[in-house]
């Protein structure tokens, strides 16, 4: 067990010589990067099976919706579209995951945008996700046609329509509940 | 079918040591040759290529089993729809009603199918010999800024947390009763939300204190900050630059040079 | 200025912003270089405050209004920017899942160097020892998600360490750890206090540790310094840190009993060792003289 540090060059003197970097803020680094996982998270773990086809939809829409409600438009593009992408090449496929950055990217976007009209009003919530939901869904068409030909890409259609109201449903709930809960968190920038 | 996976499986084969930026340049260039080749027997043979690397990469079976499960299900969907709505071609080998099955039209469907696999197989060998932090590390490299690709890699490091905190709610909710399978889906809607708000709130809590400990851990103190590791490219990394480079090029110059088909 | 002098807050008053009662409501204490000092209050106190303040959290990223003069080492909390602070200032937070943010222990420990520029040579020198300190060597390509609570503490304390801060704040370092995870952390707090002489500040609601521990204790209620001193003063009453919402050391509590019953107010003690040599001398004679 050693007991002598090593030795220690001035910390104290460098810190001083060096600017400090013009890095993104420490709390919108720590929101995104929750925001980020939580859509991950939930995109890998929450998986809803329905009954017509014993299929899968996933909740990760949920989580896009509503970082984009909650937090802004360019917390519903960045952590829907990089956390819903992350989720594709993790599971490994990877070589879907532009289409779904794209896509999901600009369902985030769409309904973080759209849905602060007017203060953010219910009516233009809703219309944020309706908007958002149907962008994820021609994405997802025009990246599967690509990738897989029309037949398989229409087959999907359904589902993700599916996704994107089941998702856009409890996005928003969760959205409104949440708004009274970071009133407790001073530190959590919202609406950025 | 939930659960949390990680493909990554430690190892030490040349797959495990190859330079994490060569490695994701390289998948890079695969996919291209992937997209551009439309031959079904140069398909064949790059996918046994791959098949190969996966070899290489002695990735465990189980892991194999659970990739080839999701790539076999795209491969069957595409072999049977993709015929359906595209009838150019003879001879055709069925008709119904207003559909009509032709033999070109099936070889195509086939054709993408290898393809998808193809692509599907040369992520996999990333990501099985790949750990998260170096991809993270490399993108660093490759010129993702700094901040970025800490947001991202704080991201991937708190995915098996709160995963862990998805199932445990999700646990805990059942053991009161509540089922996730079943009923309507405004029912259904009903018990996620149950589960999705706990887990954000202690997501926004984690928050919370990840700003004030990255803070505390002088983060963003100085603009030119050191790092303990360095990605190192070695000589293996160089030959193996050299074969992907090649393996896209050739084929390139054939198709679009010399009008051969690929 | 007293170069002996770590931490000095003098007539200090902290309001968050927003709030209508002050956190901190006239605190004055020092911490002088090398010495172990514990604050001991219940929830809500003024603890949590109190650590933030001196790596300048407070008033910085936790925004109110601040009063009087925090010096950390002679200087002024309020102009430092907290990024600065952290070089001399090591910070362990309660929560042991959420401070650690690095996907190995290794890059978690080497993160602080890294930012302040420290040569490669040095911080894989510094991870080494800090590692060392808190006994986790070896684990430097673990995930920290797969520790155990006691583990992930010690690994937040090497990474503060491995900054070579002049003092570490600790703000109840072992709320969420179970009792083995507590005996860790405590192991590697006595060692650093013994063997490295490092300047400790912190804060608990268990007075247990803390007893054995401090050179000096401060007792806090609603922001307010209820009581300060060395730990023998400080914690001999049992029920009067029971109503602080503190829990008492065993040991203070059974000195408390004994001078009761055998109406001796000189009887103090905080460790098993004396505890034992008292009940010997003392209660046993007494005892065997009813007896005959």
């Amino acid at each position: 067990m050693s007991t002598q540090a090593p030795g220690r060059p001035a910390n104290d003197a460098s810190a001083d010589e060096a600017a400090p970097a013009n890095f993104v803020s420490p709390s919108v680094v720590a929101l995104y990067a929750v925001l980020t996982a939580l859509t991950t998270a939930v995109t890998m773990t929450l998986a809803v099976p329905f009954p017509p086809t014993r299929g899968f939809f996933n909740l990760g829409d949920s989580m896009v919706f509503f970082s984009a409600l909650a937090f802004g438009w360019r917390a519903g593009a960045i952590c829907g579209g990089v956390g819903s992408a992350a989720a594709d090449v993790l599971l490994g496929y990877g070589y879907f995951a532009p289409i779904t950055l794209i896509s999901k990217g600009t369902e985030g976007f769409v309904a973080g945008a759209i849905g602060k009209l007017r203060g953010g009003r219910p009516w233009a919530r809703v219309l944020g996700v309706a908007a958002g939901g149907a962008c994820m869904v021609t994405g997802y068409f025009v990246g599967e046609t690509l990738y897989y030909g029309v037949g398989p890409a229409l087959a999907e259609v359904p589902v993700n329509i599916g996704q994107a109201v089941f998702g856009g449903t409890i996005g928003l709930a969760i959205s409104y509940v949440i708004l009274v809960v970071l009133k407790e968190f001073p530190r959590i920038p919202s609406r950025l | 079918m939930t659960g949390f996976v990680d493909l990554y499986t430690e190892g030490d084969t040349v797959l495990h040591r190859m330079d994490p930026r060569v490695k994701i340049f390289a998948v890079l260039m695969l996919t291209l040759l992937i997209l551009m080749i439309s031959s079904l027997v140069h398909l064949l043979i790059l996918l046994a290529f791959i098949a190969l690397l996966v070899a290489l990469g002695r990735a465990p079976f189980s892991k194999v089993s659970l990739a080839l499960r999701f790539v076999l299900r795209v491969m069957i969907m595409i072999v049977i729809l993709w015929p359906i709505f595209d009838p150019s071609g003879t001879p055709v080998l069925a008709t119904l009603g207003p559909v009509r099955i032709t033999e070109p039209g099936v070889m195509r469907g086939i054709t993408n199918a290898v393809r998808i696999c193809c692509l599907a197989t040369v992520w996999y060998v990333l990501m099985f010999t790949t750990p998260q932090r170096d991809l993270v590390r490399a993108l660093v490299k490759l010129g993702v800024r700094f901040d970025f690709g800490l947001t991202l890699s704080i991201a991937l490091r708190f995915l098996p947390t709160f995963s862990a905190t998805v199932e445990s709610i999700k646990d805990a909710q059942r053991a009161r009763g509540m089922e996730f399978d079943k009923g309507s889906p405004l029912r259904r809607s009903r018990n996620y939300i149950s589960v999705l708000i706990p887990t954000i709130i202690s997501a926004l809590r984690t928050a919370d204190t990840l700003s004030l400990a990255l803070q505390s851990r002088a983060y963003g103190a100085r603009r030119h900050r050191t790092y303990l590791r360095e990605l190192k490219m070695r000589a293996s990394d160089g030959v193996a630059l050299a074969v992907v480079v090649a393996a896209f090029v050739m084929p390139a110059v054939a198709k679009f040079f010399l009008k051969v088909p690929v | 200025m007293d170069p002996g002098i770590a931490l000095s807050l003098r007539d200090v008053r902290f309001r968050h912003r927003n709030a209508k009662g002050w956190a901190l409501d006239d605190v004055s204490l020092q911490v002088r270089r090398g010495q172990f000092v514990s604050v001991l209050g219940a929830n809500g106190a003024g603890k949590s405050t109190l650590c933030m303040l001196v790596n300048g959290l407070v008033p910085h990223t936790v925004p109110g209004d601040l009063e009087g003069v925090v010096e950390v080492f002679g200087a002024d909390v309020a102009e430092d920017s907290v990024a600065k602070l952290s070089s001399r200032v090591g910070m362990v937070f309660q929560e042991p899942e959420s401070q650690l943010f690095c996907m190995t222990v290794e890059e978690e420990v080497a993160f602080g160097p890294e930012n302040l520029g420290v040569p490669a040579d040095e911080i894989k020198g510094r991870v080494e020892w800090a590692l060392e300190l808190v006994g986790m060597a070896g684990y430097n390509d673990r995930s920290p998600f797969s520790l155990s609570g006691g583990q992930k503490q010690r690994v937040a304390i090497a990474a503060a360490l491995s900054m070579r801060p002049d003092i570490l704040v600790l703000d109840e370092p072992a709320y969420a750890l179970d009792p083995i995870g507590r005996v860790e952390l405590y192991k590697v707090l006595r060692e650093l206090k013994e063997k490295h002489g490092m300047t400790v500040l912190l804060a608990e609601r268990d007075a247990e540790e803390a007893s054995l521990y401090s050179d000096h204790i401060v007792l806090m209620e609603n922001g307010k310094v209820a009581a300060q001193g060395p730990p023998k003063e400080v914690l001999a009453d049992p029920e009067r840190l029971v109503s602080l919402g503190i829990s008492p050391p065993q040991m203070s509590e059974v000195a408390s009993l004994l001078r009761s019953r055998l109406r001796s107010p000189d009887i103090d003690f905080t460790r098993v060792e004396d505890a034992e040599r008292t009940i010997i001398e003392r209660v046993l004679p007494a005892g065997r003289g009813a007896a005959r």
